[in-house]
């Protein structure tokens, strides 16, 4: 999607999509033309030392450019990361930092995610039935196949451990009522 | 001889070609990373931090019945050979911000479970299996993650989730990924259209160890951007949904194929046949895309008598550090491309 501003000057509109990748992941930015060219957008990835850090520095807003121009030193109190360590790295420094450097990392995580919200499960939120309604999903997935390639006797197995799952407990099935 | 003098003579569980839609999905695998709610990060913590994480793993080994029967190896005691090994096995990953002390892995035998301690984050729990089959992988990640959660205070923020050392992994922790083989996309052109568009929609596709230098043996890893927002398990209908279309491109781009150039499929899939059964030196790239032809032909129904799981092995098995450890010392790279060759003639014509 390239609808919005530029992820790395903020103002003129996004109109390439720019991807990145370091750390073993694969990064996506949205890029006006001139910073895309300024990136190194179009080089071999190893050339264009574009990183999650330089996304950091294009997405700061004037509230945190205005504090390191006054002299001021974004600093985590927990683990004495400082933002700008941070803006150079891409990697915080204990989970602290998510709330040391709130804003800027809330920025830039609503431009990664476009979410700030957590949907998924959290600790201690494990059951037997959620790791059965896991296999039983597993189980469709490889009936549906064995099926379509006419391994019946897998089939019939497959069909057999779905049984057993179903009679074993449990389950009040995921989307019946 | 332990796991891992045994390990470069046998293919990951993973490649075993039995799961759902193997002949074009080579594996599934699922990523959860997770942190110690007290400690630093693993890039800023000192020695400490980082060899209380490992210890409690490593005590807690014994209770993981999942995790059975496994192997605990700390990464700082093993060779350069032997972690460039467990690379190509994607048991651990190559960190580009420097590698921390103490850093460690658990794997399974049969490595559909496995996880990386002190690495980017202070746990990387992957779930692995073979073809299409990314609930299978979650359910396996899942197992891992509950076993552990007993032993240590993740850092989880009820907003945003399970913190990570970056901001792209944090809230689920997830990153869900399949790796496709799609020749009749490549042979079409049309690949980068396709790339194109499953970017529009959150997902995020690349050469497979193709970073830098291209696509290798015409596989695509497919994987999810967003990890804060949907559940586990949304992310993974998606990708389920999306990668079935995917498949669905590239079954037409192979109908084409078929159809029109036929002939020239087919020599195309012979010569690489033929290659593979007669070269003697052999580089790890050639052996990636000759394998990849010989795939399609299986696919299209021209070669009979190859194995899918074959070819998968011959992935991993060909890569540098496993023909290396298998000899048991560094080669020349001539004298590497030697030892593919004579590796893949051997199992392709049985004595």
């Amino acid at each position: 999607m390239t609808s919005g501003t530029c992820d790395r000057c903020g103002k003129k509109p996004a109109e390439i999509t720019f991807k990145d990748v370091s750390d073993g992941e694969v990064h996506e930015y949205h890029l006006c033309p001139q910073c895309a060219r300024e990136m190194g957008a179009g080089e071999q990835p190893s050339q264009a030392g574009f990183t999650v850090s330089k996304l950091v520095a294009g997405i700061e807003d004037h509230k945190t450019r205005d504090h390191h121009a006054t002299g001021g030193v974004l600093v985590c109190p927990s683990c004495g990361l400082g933002y700008r360590e941070f803006k150079e790295t891409g990697q915080l420094g204990c989970s602290q930092c998510y709330t040391s450097f709130q804003r800027e990392v809330g920025l830039l995580i609503r431009r990664l995610h476009g979410s700030l919200r957590h949907g998924g499960r959290g600790p201690g939120e494990h059951s037997a039935e959620g790791s059965v309604q896991l296999e039983l999903r597993a189980l469709r997935t490889h009936l549906a196949d064995v099926v379509a390639e006419e391994a019946y006797e897998e089939a019939a197995r497959i069909r057999d451990r779905i049984k057993e799952l179903k009679e074993g407990g449990i389950i009040p099935e995921q989307g019946s009522p | 001889m332990s796991m891992l003098d045994s390990i470069s003579l046998k293919p990951s569980g993973w490649l075993s070609a039995t799961g759902p839609q193997a002949d074009k999905v080579l594996s599934s695998r699922v990523r959860l990373a997770r942190n110690v709610q007290t400690l630093h990060f693993p890039q800023h913590a000192n020695a400490d931090e980082l060899r209380h994480v490992a210890d409690t793993i490593h005590r807690a080994l014994p209770a993981l019945d999942e995790l059975k029967p496994a192997e605990f190896v700390e990464l700082g005691a093993l060779s350069e050979l032997d972690r460039e090994v467990l690379n190509e096995r994607h048991i651990i990953e190559r960190n580009s911000v420097g590698e921390p002390s103490e850093a460690a892995a658990i794997f399974r035998d049969d490595e559909l479970m496995s996880v990386q301690i002190n690495k980017e984050d202070h746990l990387r729990i992957c779930g692995f299996a073979s073809g299409l089959d990314l609930w299978e992988a979650l359910r396996l990640a899942r197992e891992v993650d509950r076993e552990l959660e007993g032993f240590y205070e993740p850092a989880y923020d009820e907003r945003l989730g399970y913190l990570t050392a970056c901001p792209t992994n944090v809230g689920t922790g997830m990153r869900a990924s399949v790796l496709v083989h799609l020749p009749g996309l490549v042979l079409t052109r049309e690949i980068s259209k396709v790339i194109n568009g499953i970017s529009q929609i959150g997902l995020v596709v690349r050469g497979f160890r193709g970073e830098g230098s291209g696509v290798v043996g015409n596989l695509f890893q497919v994987s999810n951007q967003t990890t804060l927002g949907p559940s586990e398990e949304e992310i993974v209908e998606m990708m389920d949904r999306i990668v079935a279309q995917l498949l669905q491109y590239e079954v037409q781009a192979q109908e084409v194929l078929a159809q029109d150039a036929r002939l020239e499929v087919e020599d195309k899939v012979w010569r690489a046949f033929g290659l593979l059964r007669s070269s003697r030196l052999l580089g790890s790239k050639e052996c990636a895309a000759l394998c990849s032809a010989v795939r399609f032909g299986v696919d299209l129904g021209m070669v009979e008598g190859v194995d899918i799981s074959f070819l998968n092995e011959m992935i991993e098995l060909c890569r540098p550090a496993h023909i290396q450890k298998r000899v048991g010392g560094d080669l020349s790279a001539e004298e590497r491309d030697y030892r593919r060759s004579e590796y893949v003639r051997s199992r392709l014509l049985p004595a």
